[in-house]
């Protein structure tokens, strides 16, 4: 087992606002060695975006850390102060937001966005900083990076800009890079390209990678580890090829059920699983399990106690009252 | 070149609204009465008034009196001032400088502060500056002109002396005048800047900017504010042909010798060619200062010249 590079306990997200306080993430706690890859998957609302909000601690308004500890390297991340906040965001943790087309600024060359990270942080020379964005560039893939230091966003495509994006967070040799979505808003062709982009920088930069995504199939052929988010919290959490084949919680099953994939002609069963129902929204959480009113198998407990996330060994770990019924 | 396109086309649309322009100031002239009667004295022979009629081109139909007019204005005749007997366009260009001295003055400041307290605002909402921005621009937006003219003359020039209360010549008797016009124009910049540097602030290229850990002053002066500035340039352009041409309370108060009061004498005295002069150069500023604009938006944002 690698050094733990990310440790993070009992995290809870509260979101403040004219309706009162109600809590979007909870009781998150996930741990990642140096230069690992963590898939986490969810449903849009389970709060995977707002856990990628909540590491480099940059909330949206109204939104705040409530409890919980979160240590970055062994240092304590909630005990930062700004400065060192900043000095974290780019050059220790960075993102890949979801959206090319509108997370580059539009009136700055790509040529600037790229190389600031290094002034501000490494504190390079702008002359030096434009060499280090001409490697980054071409690093992505980009082809002409001479040209493209001078261009501005909106002369690229969506998957060019994705590109650039990656350029921007690897700027300063981050140890671990968030990427939120990074292909959701692309055409799928690229996708595959973008994926097998980040597995590639990650071999030659050895970074840490949480990929937060909604799509299975993404996390299949990226992590090593999938964490499986339902209502804030992390229902099931596991190696990839334990949790794709041997799926413990009700929900994970019916997210690997409801996966679309190339069947031979003729088989039984054409149609996709779906799961009855929707999920929750924050602040009308259903007590106990979350899952409950959608879940064919609950019982007893589970309308009643929220479960734990029960310890099946070997970093696997399902938040369900079946493991006590039946489990290990 | 796109950029010489971009240009000609602008300058097309220009030449357009200037037509217009001056055909609807000739139409709204006809609708306030027979300039005629004005210019001759009361019982003056129906002979006399003919031919009056014919010697100013009124018998003529519209369409005639039209293109009269414009041939006129390219030439730039825009006719003879029948209160003083000068030509129009020389009496606007007279008062002009007074106007831009007073104009540029109240731009300045008001420009300077609306856009500065709007960013700090909008930076940091709630905080003591955003709160003193919004009553003073309340008050600022509804304060009649005149009122607030009047209240700056009582307190400085009757009661402390320290201010001329009108007049020209001086720097002191700047002072009074640039306050009273800018106030309600650095309200207004400052409102909409802080508002666009509001709705800026929450875009995912301001979140990146974060996210790379940029200081707070770069997040908001390269990323952040640029995309506000274009709303608050295409106002203060057109706040700026206003303070030079509209001024006409703060000019009359302060009896200053702008444009202004040009045109409210014009008005007292049914001067229709002035009034004519001073709303067509007017709005040939604005249309100058749009197309101004326009190519600073290029400036600033260079996706504007690709959208073409």
């Amino acid at each position: 087992m690698t050094a733990p590079l990310l440790e993070i306990e009992d995290l809870a997200v509260d979101a403040t606002g004219s309706a009162g306080t109600v809590r979007i993430l909870d009781g998150v706690s996930i741990g990642l060695g140096e230069g690992e890859t963590l898939g986490v998957v969810g449903e849009s609302g389970s709060g995977k975006s707002t856990l990628a909000a909540a590491i480099p601690r940059l909330l949206g308004p109204g939104l705040a850390i409530s409890a919980g500890r979160m240590r970055l390297a062994g240092e304590d991340v909630m005990a930062m102060t700004p400065a060192r906040l900043r000095r974290m965001r780019g050059a220790e943790v960075a993102t890949i937001l979801q959206d090319p087309l509108h997370s580059l600024t539009p009136w700055l060359r790509i040529g600037t966005q790229v190389a600031e990270p290094a002034v501000v942080h490494d504190r390079l020379s702008w002359k030096a900083a434009q060499a280090r964005a001409l490697d980054l560039l071409r690093g992505v893939w980009i082809p002409e990076p001479e040209r493209r230091l001078r261009s501005y966003p909106h002369e690229m495509s969506g998957g060019m800009r994705q590109r650039v994006a990656g350029a921007v967070a690897l700027s300063c040799a981050p140890r671990l890079l968030i990427a939120d979505e990074p292909t959701t808003a692309l055409d799928p062709t690229i996708q595959l390209q973008y994926l097998d982009l980040l597995k590639s920088l990650q071999r030659e930069h050895g970074f840490a990678l949480i990929l937060i995504t909604h799509d299975l199939g993404v996390v299949a052929r990226t992590c090593q580890r999938v964490g499986v988010m339902y209502g804030g919290r992390f229902v099931e959490i596991g190696t990839t090829a334990e949790v794709m084949e041997r799926p413990r919680h009700p929900y994970t099953r019916g997210l690997i059920a409801s996966m679309p994939r190339l069947r031979s002609a003729g088989s039984r069963s054409d149609r996709l699983a779906i799961i009855p129902g929707q999920p929750p929204v924050p602040g009308q959480m259903p007590p106990g399990c979350r899952f409950h009113p959608r879940c064919a198998q609950r019982f007893e407990p589970c309308d009643r106690d929220s479960p734990p996330a029960f310890d099946l060994g070997s970093d696997r770990r399902v938040a369900c009252w079946l493991e006590r019924a039946f489990g290990t | 070149m796109p950029g010489g396109r971009f240009f000609l086309r602008r300058l097309v649309y220009a030449a357009i609204s200037l037509a217009i322009l001056a055909l609807t100031v000739l139409a709204f002239s006809k609708v306030g009465g027979d300039p005629v009667t004005m210019m001759l004295e009361p019982g003056a022979s129906q002979a006399d008034i003919d031919a009056l009629r014919q010697r100013l081109g009124l018998d003529l139909p519209f369409w005639a009196q039209y293109l009269k007019f414009m041939q006129n204005a390219v030439t730039g005749d825009l006719g003879t001032s029948i209160y003083y007997g000068q030509s129009a366009v020389g009496l606007y260009f007279d008062r002009l400088p007074a106007s831009l001295l007073l104009a540029g003055t109240a731009f300045a400041w008001s420009v300077l502060l609306g856009i500065g307290v709007g960013v700090t605002a909008a930076a940091r909402p709630g905080c003591v500056l955003d709160r003193v921005g919004a009553v003073l621009a309340l008050i600022g937006m509804s304060m009649p002109a005149f009122w607030f003219g009047m209240l700056l003359i009582m307190f400085f020039s009757v009661h402390l002396r320290w201010l001329p209360s009108s007049g020209s010549g001086s720097w002191r008797h700047l002072v009074m005048p640039a306050i009273s016009l800018g106030w309600y124009f650095a309200a207004s910049h400052l409102r909409l800047t802080r508002s666009a540097m509001l709705e800026s602030l929450q875009s995912d290229y301001v979140r990146l900017a974060r996210l790379k850990g940029m200081p707070e002053w770069r997040v908001i002066l390269r990323h952040a504010l640029p995309g506000a500035l274009i709303p608050v340039v295409t106002l203060a352009a057109i706040n700026f042909v206003l303070m030079v041409n509209a001024a006409v309370v703060i000019e009359t108060i302060y009896a200053w010798p702008g444009i202004g009061r040009l045109l409210y004498e014009a008005i007292s005295f049914r001067d229709i060619p002035v009034i004519q002069a001073v709303v067509l150069m007017s709005g040939s500023m604005i249309v100058l200062l749009n197309l101004a604009t326009d190519l600073l938006y290029v400036a600033i944002d260079p996706r504007i010249r690709h959208a073409e």
